[in-house]
Parts: C-alpha cells; sequence; structure tokens
C-alpha cells in the first residue's frame, strides 16, 4: 500500500532533523510530507537517504515569521513505515528533540528567548550608530566592534530576522543598504 | 555491544549520572546554605531538591521504563543520606516512593483527563510537566509522611523542595540548550 502522505514541516537547517523526528510520529495522519526549510534539501537526504524531492518552488513563507524558501518532499508509505521503524530505533534523538522543545517553549514563555546574541549585538550597534545618522548602512553596521568576529551569514541572518521582527526598517530609496530604528527601539 | 544493551545502557548511564550529581549539588552545595537560615528543617528535607527535576522529566520522557533506569541511582542515594541503616522495608519503599510516584503521577493524570505523555503524541508543554511534577510530589509527600510520621513541616519542605528542584533543574536545562544554541548560531 503505497500512498503519499504529506505534512509541512516549517524549520531551520539547524533544527530540521529534531522537527523530523517528532513529526515522522505524526505523519501517519495526513497523506504526504512536505518540507520547508531554508536552503537546501540536501541534509534531508543525508539526515534519512529516504527523502525524494519530488519539486521545488521558490516561494516564500512567513509562518515562522522569517522568509524562508520553501521546497517540497514526498515519503512513500513503505519509506515512512522504514522511517518510523528507524524513528522507534531512533530513541534517544526522539527524546532530546522532545526535551528541546519542551524546554524551548519554556524558554518563550519565560520571554528569554526574544534576541539570538548575534541579532542582540546588532541592535546595541544600530541603536549606537543611529545617534549620529538616521540612515545606518550595513557596512557601518557590520564593521562595528560589537560585531566584530560575526560569520558573514550569521549577521544577513540575524539582520533580515531583525527587519522582519519589526526592530529594523530597510531604508527605501538609497542606493546603498541602510536601515533605520523602528519605533520598537526608540 | 549489541544494541537492545546499548538503548537500555545510554539512558541508565544518563540518568544515573545526572540523578547523582543532582543529589550531591543539593546535599552537599545546597543544603549546607539551607541549614544555616533554616535549622529547624530536617538535614534530608532539601529546599532545591534538584533530583526530583530529573525523576519528572524521566518520567515524561520513559513512562514507566524510568522507574528500573533511576531505581539505582535512587539506592545509592539513599544509601549515601541514610546508610546501611536505612535499608529496612520500610526505608527502601521510601527510596523507591519519589521514583515510582514520578512515573504513577503522569499515568494518574492521563486517568483523570490530563494526560501529559509524550508516547500519546500529545503537545509538549512545560506547565504540564510541572503539573505532573506537583502531583507527584503530592503523592510521594503524603506517601512518606504517612509512613515516616513527618511533621507538617518537613512535609511542606519536601513539597517545596520537589517543586522547585524541577523548576530549577528545567531551567538549569533551558539555559544549557539555550547557550548550545547561541553558539552555534555564532560560529
Amino acid at each position: 500500500m503505497l500512498v503519499d502522505r504529506k505534512m509541512d514541516i516549517v524549520a531551520t537547517e539547524k533544527n530540521l532533523l529534531l522537527c523530523f523526528t517528532i513529526l515522522l510520529q505524526l505523519v501517519e495522519r495526513k497523506s504526504l510530507l512536505s518540507l520547508t526549510y531554508l536552503n537546501s534539501v540536501r541534509q534531508c537526504h543525508s539526515i534519512t537517504g529516504k527523502l525524494v524531492a519530488l519539486r521545488s518552488t521558490s516561494t516564500t513563507s512567513t509562518k515562522l515569521g522569517l522568509p524562508v524558501k520553501k521546497k517540497t518532499c514526498t515519503l512513500t508509505c513503505s519509506e515512512i513505515h522504514e522511517n518510523n521503524e528507524e524513528t522507534a530505533n531512533m530513541t534517544s534523538l526522539d527524546k532530546i528533540a522532545q526535551l528541546k522543545q519542551l524546554l524551548y517553549g519554556m524558554e518563550k514563555d519565560l520571554g528569554l528567548n526574544d534576541l539570538s546574541m548575534v541579532q542582540k549585538n546588532i541592535v546595541y550597534a544600530a541603536t549606537i550608530l543611529a545617534k549620529v545618522k538616521d540612515q545606518i548602512e550595513t557596512d557601518e553596521l557590520r564593521s562595528h566592534e560589537l560585531l566584530e568576529g560575526t560569520s558573514r551569514s550569521s549577521f544577513f541572518r540575524a539582520l533580515r530576522e531583525l527587519v522582519h521582527a519589526g526592530y529594523l526598517a530597510h531604508s527605501d530609496g538609497v542606493q546603498r543598504s541602510a536601515y533605520t530604528l523602528t519605533s520598537k527601539l526608540r | 555491544m549489541p544494541k537492545a544493551a546499548l538503548d537500555f545502557t545510554t539512558p541508565f548511564l544518563v540518568i544515573s549520572i545526572t540523578y547523582i550529581a543532582a543529589f550531591w549539588t543539593s546535599i552537599y552545595v545546597l543544603q549546607p546554605f539551607q541549614t544555616t537560615f533554616t535549622p529547624q528543617l530536617a538535614s534530608y528535607a532539601s529546599l532545591l531538591f534538584l533530583p526530583h527535576g530529573v525523576r519528572i522529566l524521566s518520567a515524561w520522557l520513559l513512562g514507566w521504563k524510568s522507574i528500573p533506569l533511576i531505581a539505582p541511582a535512587a539506592l545509592f542515594t539513599h544509601w549515601i543520606n541514610f546508610g546501611a541503616e536505612g535499608f529496612t522495608p520500610l526505608g527502601i519503599a521510601g527510596a523507591f516512593s519519589g521514583v515510582v510516584s514520578a512515573a504513577f503521577s503522569f499515568w494518574l493524570l492521563a486517568k483523570l483527563g490530563m494526560d501529559f505523555r509524550i508516547s500519546n503524541g500529545n503537545k509538549v508543554n512545560w506547565m504540564d510537566v510541572i503539573i505532573a511534577g506537583c502531583a507527584a510530589s503530592l503523592i510521594n509527600t503524603f506517601g512518606m509522611g504517612y509512613v515516616f510520621q513527618h511533621n507538617t513541616l518537613t512535609s511542606m519542605s519536601y513539597f517545596v523542595g520537589d517543586v522547585s528542584g524541577l523548576f530549577a533543574c528545567m531551567f538549569l536545562l533551558m539555559i544549557v540548550f539555550s547557550v548550545a544554541r547561541t553558539s552555534q548560531q555564532i560560529r
């Protein structure tokens, strides 16, 4: 009985494996498994060895409050059962996933996870730079000493998330990429 | 090593080491402070009993299977606390009481319509685990109080210690996961 099963998973690459482990338990109730994630489907292949990418779209989803590229993968029923058996054997990973989710919920409810370390440093640097001029250029922000040692990808990811969360606003009509503080930071 | 043995050994070692470490911290690090400020409490009634957190989280993750996994560590810490004299039938029952009540509370709450067990695909919520921890502590406190004729103050300190220990345990783990996540982001 090969029936495709579907389910949406929204995850960053780093948390994909943990989300996938939890969602595999629920997959029996759905008809086709689809994954929405940030970068590539290659990690899925390496994680499960079973996922088959059927189609790929470049639509933007804001389910997590973050702009993400969307791709869809499927698992056949036999593969799901195989994976469920793997899940049964993957108990330690499953437990860690559940524990991580529990504690992430606690962190969220206690209001301790608003911003990551890089995001906080960008906010601090932007607040300092905004005292001199309203529009803060990306290069100025990037070269601020509070952000020394932050990798380029982490910086831009954090910056994008801050814009999306409404802490910074992209300035329109300027030649170089620039941002202004929103009312949240003023 | 066969996979079945590995499946048992890994959680057994993780739980045992965590339980003993939590017990050691509660009794040898926190207890001296407590004795200074509240000398009227019994020396074995910790107001921040971290092992309760280990018991509850293990019971939440593993259900009834957590009992045989924690039992050796529970007996070991019982021996540290009370020595060979603690190994009377009642003393051993007391040592097992906390361990069994953790798994039992999840089962009992499920029977009462509040199924917090992960095995049933329930949505994860940390408050549910705290509620189950309170229930387990109540069962344990009443049981121990009845058998060992504890006074009200000792029973209350058992309950407060268990619940605060559970919260502290979860909070510590939360910080650990949070720091790990932040360091990943920085890299």
